[in-house]
């Protein structure tokens, strides 16, 4: 007997190894579908975290604020007594009309201290310099502003006091932790930024600028204590606020964050479908890759090896394919995270960006991987391990008795003999057969889910903006009502189709203590600027569609957050207005923007007491949108002019992440379907090799097998399209669903070219993958694959 | 574990010769029911001592094949006992039916059933370190089967004869005292096939190795001490010559 026993675990290596190599495209291609898989994850989570931490910097870095109360002086002398206070200071923050560049609009005012940054909310100076004594009267102006009206440091805008205009020059261009998403408010995260920016004055200028009732508070809470910031909302209200809110409610961050919510929440649950899908595929391999070693398996079993060796050896199979796509991808898609994060915060001008590598998510990444190989391998190993030898050694026969199929019944009596054979397979190997079928599926369902989720994203917006809201322009006077004269102007530009007396306003509805932020629009009975069919109406009354009696037409989520019914009355405040006033509820609506109420002007003129000063105008063609607001923009009396297509734009940017995360996903799923028609297709063809060096050793001639192989493939690939789209459209609804934001309401549908480009992308896939296999069977060594069949 | 009082786990050495290793009584092997039944062995009662050289003979579906599958572990009695070296392998967990396979029986199978993707030697070296076999027990098992210059050659670059021999290499450097060869020479020519017959009748006639060949080739049962006929499953002639 030997000292030294052989490893039979060394071994049984040497044979995984060359195992792996021997079926190495296919080995490629599941290592693909896995390293799609974890990259996608690692990217997405690792993108995920970085851009919550570059927030975090940002706000940390900038000291800003945790509360925002409006309230003079004696309320901000309560506030600063409050327990948990960490720092106060008192501010101008108000609209203001100014002129920037060619623009003139109605813009926010906010006072800084001169010389010396504020405690809270500090600056981010990009180019240029601080307020200095030296010139009271400069201005900074917010770095999304500069860029939209084109002004640099040096130039001069217009500031607007009390009717009279007069010039101040920008000393610097900054980013401030309160505008890193323009929103004038939260209930308008959506604006036209060719219609709003900010300027940054000494306090002195911009409380002699700003109208009364700018007197703002900001406040730290010790250790950014959200639960205290909330507390102290509440009791800023109790103390008189008009206006006061958390860093939760705070414009600038619901809007980001509720990007980032999104985003994480795909950050998970696709990452998942695409490991899913890859454990599936490593099992489907797994199982093919054993069964042609049933003889093998028999013979080890027959010799003594016992079930637990064969179960770590093909556990092992699975576990090395992961690990191979694993590794790479937690490598690459960290390096991908980071370029992705960089984009994405200079994109939207987040002013630290924070991209950090994270060995927690590599660890997850890697134990994931493992735990997928594992379980991908374990039931083809389970399977292998019970085998029976003497079952196992008895050769591979059909798999079904032999008799004519439904398919075969179908052609017709003259169909040639390969076409018979072809169809007539698909039976005689049924586990071969499904086997494709769940690799052209599985490629379905990636694509055709991750389709579902980009076209539900985007149809948000077209159904807003090209069904919804039909406004073009909305066009601002400096005199309400709007002068007969200024409606006939406009009506006669050439490409206006109609003018509407048009109002807007943020309001807030409040029920008791529970209050709902929208933005209030107003529109003329049967207006030609918006569409409200789908909704909730008062038909007692004969409401709706739209606001064409008195009364409110309220958002279904302010309806749920507020718990109204038709018929209730709601307290309705104007914070811009000073006012409020009781209004009943006529109709709830379900919009694919949320936030918004409806008035009809009439109505508006009697609940504010104002009347409209603003028009909004359809336009026959969107393509002369530009031309027709630059003349409307010139027109004597205009204030400012609201571009909808602008405002569109803007909406689409605020998912960003996420769509730019849905377009990483549709590449990443249309990439990992390929591999898998590609392995579906390239196993099932090995698979015959001794069954086509057997044919051709009798003289069968190549093109009757390739047709043979290629039809049988087809039609499974044709029987799987359709599962594969159903599953693919329902696994889709299934998580949109789990991806929900306050601003939007998704409907899940997938674009008829989206059907047809994913089935035509599998068939493609399908064909061209016939080629490398068909080649190696031309390739075929009879003699050697004869004597193979014996082995 | 091992130890000297269990049969089946214990090192094979320990069996002696001219002892009975092999006793089945009674035993039948059923497939199927009812109407797709098949009786492969019908209430065989059967004695092999150590060292024999028997050849089972019969024709196709006679149940020589389901026998010798049972007598080695790898397919069980539906009724009977079959006891080696007194131990009944109905009685056994399958844990120990593959201890049990992995100490007493080593097979040689019609289509050689070698791993493609090793080479010989590694071939022989696994199976060999079932039973703490070495290198050099696997390299002098292929050269007593004339390999010793093919040790790193694929099974595929192996003629059928060479791969059948480096089966019985497999099944020698194992050490195991029964060798249950199943057709050895049904997929060779005849001279290779003479030359596989040869090697096995030396294993048995110097290693006392007891042999239990199938085969329908009445011309292998002149070099057999023990003729065992067998029809429908049944044991229709049992000649010692």
């Amino acid at each position: 007997m030997s000292a030294s026993p052989v490893p039979t675990g060394a071994i049984l290596r040497s044979k995984l190894r060359r195992d792996l190599r021997t079926r190495r495209r296919q080995v490629i291609a599941v290592a693909a579908t896995v390293f799609i898989g974890v990259g996608l994850f690692v990217i997405a989570w690792d993108m995920y975290n970085n851009l919550q931490s570059s927030y975090d910097l940002t706000y940390d870095r900038t000291n800003f604020a945790d509360v925002w109360i409006t309230g003079d002086d004696d309320l901000a002398s309560k506030v600063a007594a409050l327990a948990g206070v960490d720092q106060i200071e008192t501010r101008t923050s108000g609209n203001v009309p100014m002129r920037l560049g060619d623009g003139s609009i109605q813009g926010r005012i906010q006072g800084i201290p001169i010389d010396t940054q504020p405690d809270i909310n500090q600056l981010v100076i990009d180019h240029g310099t601080y307020l200095n004594q030296s010139d009271p009267t400069s201005v900074l102006i917010e770095s999304h502003t500069a860029a939209n009206f084109e002004l640099s440091v040096g130039d001069t805008i217009e500031l607007n006091r009390d009717g009279e205009w007069f010039e101040a020059s920008i000393v610097g261009i900054v980013t401030s932790p309160e505008w890193l998403w323009i929103a004038p408010s939260s209930q308008e995260l959506l604006t036209d930024p060719n219609e709003f920016g900010i300027v940054f004055a000494a306090e002195d200028l911009a409380a002699s600028l700003a109208s009364p009732g700018s007197h703002q508070i900001v406040v730290q809470t010790t250790n950014n204590d959200p639960d205290l910031a909330a507390s102290m909302v509440d009791a800023a209200y109790r103390d008189g606020a008009t206006e006061a809110f958390d860093r939760a409610h705070h414009p600038s961050d619901q809007a980001l964050q509720n990007d980032v919510k999104g985003f994480k929440q795909m950050a998970i649950l696709f990452p998942l479908l695409f490991l899913s899908v890859a454990a599936l595929a490593t099992s489907v391999l797994l199982g093919r890759l054993i069964h042609l070693q049933r003889g093998e398996i028999g013979m080890l079993r027959a010799f003594g090896f016992d079930e637990g060796q064969i179960l770590r050896h093909f556990v092992s199979y699975g576990l090395v394919t992961t690990l191979m796509g694993a590794i790479p991808a937690i490598i690459l898609g960290s390096y991908g995270a980071g370029v992705a994060t960089k984009a994405y915060t200079s994109f939207l001008s987040i002013p630290f960006s924070s991209q950090s590598l994270s060995p927690t998510t590599w660890l997850i990444a890697l134990i994931f991987s493992l735990v997928l190989g594992a379980v991908a391998g374990y039931l083809p190993a389970r399977a292998a391990a019970s085998i029976e030898p003497a079952a196992a050694m008895r050769p591979i026969g059909p798999e079904t008795e032999g008799r004519r199929t439904f398919l075969e019944r179908l052609l017709p009596s003259s169909a040639p003999t390969w076409a018979i054979v072809a169809v007539r397979n698909i039976r005689r190997q049924p586990r071969r057969a499904a086997s494709t079928m769940i690799g052209v599926v599985l490629a379905l369902i990636m694509m055709v889910s991750a389709f579902v989720m980009n076209d539900s994203i985007n149809s948000v917006f077209d159904r807003q903006y090209a069904i919804v809201d039909q406004r073009d322009l909305v066009v601002t006077s400096d005199q309400a009502p709007i002068p007969g004269d200024v409606l006939d102007t406009l009506m006669a530009l050439d490409g206006v189709a109609g003018v509407e007396p048009y109002e807007e306003t943020p309001i807030l509805l409040r029920v008791g203590q529970d209050v709902a932020p929208q933005q209030l629009q107003a529109f003329v009975p049967g207006t030609q600027a918006h569409d409200f069919v789908p909704g909730l109406w008062d038909s007692a009354s004969k409401a709706g569609p739209g606001p064409n009696i008195a009364g409110i037409v309220v958002g279904l989520a302010a309806r749920d957050s507020l718990n109204l019914e038709i018929g209730d009355t709601v307290q309705v405040e104007f914070p811009a207005l000073a006012t409020a006033n009781e209004v009943r509820v006529i109709g709830f609506i379900d919009e694919p923007i949320r936030g918004f109420s409806y008035l009809n002007i009439d109505d508006w003129e009697t609940v504010t007491g104002i009347q409209p000063s603003r028009v909004v105008l359809t336009l026959d063609s969107a393509d002369d949108h530009r031309i027709i607001r630059n003349q409307v923009a010139d027109l004597s009396g205009v204030l400012a002019v609201q571009d909808q297509i602008a405002v569109a734009r803007q909406a689409s940017t605020l998912l960003a992440a996420t769509k730019f995360f849905v377009a990483m996903m549709l590449a990443f799923a249309m990439f990992m379907a390929v591999a898998l028609i590609f392995n579906a297709m390239t196993v099932s063809i090995a698979e015959r090799e001794s069954e086509v060096a057997t044919l051709q050793a009798n003289g069968v001639d190549r093109g009757w097998i390739r047709k043979t192989i290629t039809l049988e493939n087809l039609v499974i690939v044709l029987a799987g399209v359709i599962p594969g789209l159903l599953l693919g459209r329902v696994l889709g609804g299934l998580f949109l669903n789990q991806f929900s934001t306050p601003q939007f309401k998704f409907e899940a549908g997938i674009d008829p070219w989206s059907v047809i480009a994913s089935a035509a992308l599998v068939g493609v896939a399908a064909v061209l993958a016939q080629f490398p296999g068909l080649r190696s069977l031309d390739k075929l060594d009879l003699a050697a694959k004869v004597r193979e069949r014996n082995v | 574990m091992t130890t000297q009082n269990d049969p089946i786990t214990a090192p094979a050495q320990t069996l002696e010769a001219s002892q009975t290793i092999v006793s089945l009584r009674g035993v039948s092997r059923v497939y199927g029911e009812g109407e797709t039944e098949v009786r492969a062995l019908d209430k065989i009662d059967l004695d092999l001592g150590t060292g024999e050289f028997i050849v089972l003979l019969g024709p196709s579906g006679s149940g020589k094949t389901t026998l010798l599958n049972v007598i080695g572990g790898i397919d069980s009695a539906t009724s009977g006992t079959v006891s080696i070296d007194q131990q009944d392998l109905a009685g056994l967990k399958p844990r120990q039916l593959t201890e049990f396979r992995r100490n007493h029986v080593a097979f040689i199978f019609q289509f050689y059933n070698l791993v493609p993707t090793l080479t010989a030697l590694e071939n022989v070296e696994l199976i060999a370190g079932l039973t703490g076999g070495g290198k050099t027990e696997s390299i002098e098992a292929l050269a007593a089967v004339g390999l010793g210059e093919h040790l790193d050659r694929f099974p595929s670059a192996l003629s059928g004869g060479q791969q059948q021999r480096v089966a019985i290499a497999r099944a020698l450097a194992k050490n195991s005292p029964l060798f249950l060869c199943d057709e050895p020479t049904g997929a060779l020519d005849q001279e290779s096939g003479t030359q596989v017959l040869d090697l096995l009748q030396q294993l048995n006639r110097d290693q006392k190795r007891t042999l239990i060949i199938v085969t329908h080739d009445e011309s292998i049962a002149s070099r057999a001490s023990r003729v065992i006929r067998m029809l429908d499953g049944r044991i229709v002639s049992d000649t010692h010559q």
